[in-house]
């Protein structure tokens, strides 16, 4: 061995104990939550339900319009604001939902066992705007798409499916596809804007990724619901 | 043939709602091909290739002779891989298994190891794995060795500790290290596995919301009692939508099917494999089929169609592994998943793929899950026959 080449005294001076002697040289990363790969499934599952609420969106929105389906018709001759009539069934429509949205997270935290990180009210407050996201989203579709219901029903699915697909819920790795070869489509899509915010809850210490989905969904939200309300609004019937 | 035509007909009026689905369908299931493509595929994703261990490396060091020694001895056993230098997509890739290291060389790391100073390098790994072990390993061994070279010859300079230990660590490291995630060369079979294990969900949710919504129109009771005032026999009625049905499931097949065989670049030609996974999916077709009609006879409101096509869907597609492997499913899930048709049918295209010979023994457990999914179709239609004659008992 050089070493006995370069210092022939090694040996006295305890070569041998130092050879069989290993010490480690690396150490983890502390506090920080692993990586798991199958989390992105749940992410976008949670996700996907939350926009799922577009359903609800857009039978009310069905609802309100006199041309679509006879409780319309009955709503538009009377003497409650249309608006106003809107607005509590959405309301109503979003509470139901959300509930039923809890009840979900506390299956996949409680039962399954999926580990959503150590901040839970976020997680919550994220389900909160991801379902209002949804219910606008359903109601912006049923207010542009001027079909049957059942079109507008295979329309809104289709959306939400190809959300929930381009989020990972059925190919995990497609987030991650997406978010680096097409990010522009991850920040238009929803669903993939939850998803990311539970995985950032869950993987990353600041709030920096986290605010900046939050905002964008805030941003889509506010803009769908200009959208419908300009579709809704002061809209007359010379003949149903 | 009344009854048959008048299936198309209403099924024409869904045609848009269909169409829609349809080409959703295609369109998800061609981009998911060439994701299982470019995922698992020879060309693209270079990690892997080789059976070296991806790693990231993050050199906060100076580029000393000792770190550039260091690292050129790794690169003997890991592949490096670079996602950028920003903190967020290294930690991404990890997450994601583009990586499975990423080892930080911090400041000031050549100073302190040359002084006998404490110095450790920082690692963030998949949990649990082998390949991370493996490369903890060959880590502690050059740093030990050099740690014996500085003790030993504390006049050493950095140059030459770096040619001793490459020289040193040339004849004695012979050390193998495999990457965990390498997958299989994908052939034609793997994708088919993928794909027609996906193909199921696409026929739960295409299915029921096309045999069910006009099952449904077939079954009010107006309509019921119109039928039975008519000269046309009950026996015969059920035969045309049960014809009917079966067209309608079939075409729906053939086409995705159809796709699948395009969308391969792997299947040179058709082979024993490729019938099977067809053949399982006619048969797990069926008891899509049975659910459809049920949920069609039984449901009180076309609203309440695509809300089940939907629910029943993902439910099914999650619990019995058709979008998370069932290896990745846990076994109470998979005990559950048993009680359900879809777990047998991707359990088949799961065996499927690893076939190589077609005696009776190697067939045996795929005829056997064949065979079970066909009785759960022969259940799901008894309770069928049995509501339908409630609903006609109702009618009169």
């Amino acid at each position: 061995m050089s070493i006995l080449a370069d210092n022939p005294k090694a040996m006295e001076q305890g070569l041998l104990e130092d050879v069989l002697h290993m010490d480690s040289f690396v150490t983890e990363v502390a506090g920080k939550n692993e990586p798991d790969q199958m989390l992105i499934y749940f992410f976008a599952l949670l996700a996907f339900t939350c926009i799922f609420s577009g359903n609800w969106g857009l039978t009310e929105v069905v609802n309100i319009q006199a041309d679509q389906s006879y409780v319309g018709a009955r709503v538009n001759v009377s003497p409650v604001h249309k608006m106003k009539l809107f607005l509590c069934n959405i309301a109503a429509a979003f509470t139901v939902h959300i509930v039923s949205i809890f009840i979900l997270l506390y299956y996949m935290t409680s039962v399954l066992k999926i580990d959503f990180g150590d901040r839970p009210l976020l997680v919550v407050l994220t389900c909160v705007f991801g379902s209002l996201t949804g219910i606008i989203i359903g109601g912006t579709i049923g207010v542009l798409v001027k079909a049957k219901p059942s079109v507008k029903d295979a329309i809104l699915t289709s959306v939400t499916i190809s959300c929930g697909f381009l989020s990972g819920m059925m190919y995990a790795d497609m987030k991650y596809i997406i978010a680096t070869k097409a990010p522009f489509l991850a920040y238009i899509n929803p669903v993939s804007l939850m998803a990311d915010a539970f995985y950032s809850l869950y993987y990353y210490d600041n709030y920096d990724r986290y605010i900046r989905n939050l905002v964008i969904l805030l941003v889509i939200t506010v803009a769908l619901s200009l959208v419908s309300y300009m579709g809704l609004r002061r809209k007359t019937y010379a003949s149903i | 043939m009344q009854v048959f035509k008048t299936y198309f007909k209403i099924m024409k009026k869904q045609l848009p709602s269909l169409l829609i689905y349809i080409t959703v369908f295609l369109t998800v299931t061609a981009i998911l091909s060439f994701a299982i493509l470019r995922d698992t595929g020879d060309s693209g994703n270079t990690a892997f290739k080789s059976s070296k261990v991806p790693v990231i490396i993050d050199n906060q060091d100076e580029n000393s002779a000792f770190v550039e020694g260091f690292l050129s001895y790794l690169e003997q056993y890991v592949v490096f891989k670079d996602f950028g230098d920003d903190e967020e997509s290294k930690r991404d890739a990890l997450f994601n298994r583009k990586a499975v290291y990423i080892l930080t060389i911090p400041e000031g790391f050549t100073e302190d190891f040359y002084n006998g100073r404490e110095a450790t390098l920082i690692k963030d790994t998949m949990p649990d794995s082998a390949d991370a072990t493996y490369v903890d390993s060959a880590i502690n061994y050059y740093l030990n060795q050099a740690r014996l070279y500085i003790k030993y010859n504390p006049e050493i300079t950095t140059k030459e500790l770096a040619v001793r230990l490459q020289n040193n660590l040339d004849v004695q490291v012979n050390a193998e290290i495999k990457d965990e995630q390498k997958k299989k060369t994908l052939n034609s079979d793997i994708f088919f596995a993928y794909y027609f294990n996906y193909l199921g969900y696409v026929a739960i949710a295409c299915f029921i919301v096309g045999v069910s919504t006009v099952m449904f129109s077939y079954n009010g009771i107006d309509i019921m009692r119109k039928h039975y005032a008519s000269p046309v026999s009950i026996k015969n009625m059920n035969f045309q939508l049960l014809f009917a049905n079966l067209i309608f499931v079939m075409c729906y097949l053939v086409v995705f099917i159809t796709a699948g065989i395009l969308f391969n670049p792997y299947l040179i030609s058709f082979n024993g494999n490729l019938l099977l996974f067809i053949a399982n999916s006619a048969v797990f077709t069926l008891v899509v089929l049975s659910i459809s009609y049920l949920i069609g006879i039984s449901v009180k409101g076309k609203n309440a169609i695509q809300a089940l096509a939907s629910m029943l869907s993902l439910c099914l597609a999650f619990l019995s592994g058709m979008f998370v492997p069932q290896q990745f499913l846990g076994k109470s899930v998979l005990r559950v998943a048993s009680f359900t048709p879809s777990y047998w049918y991707v359990k088949n295209n799961n065996t499927i793929m690893d076939l190589t010979d077609y005696s009776f023994d190697s067939l045996k457990d795929i005829l056997i899950s064949m065979l079970i999914q066909l009785g759960f179709a022969v259940a799901i239609t008894a309770i069928c026959l049995v509501v339908s004659k409630r609903k006609r008992m109702q009618a009169n």
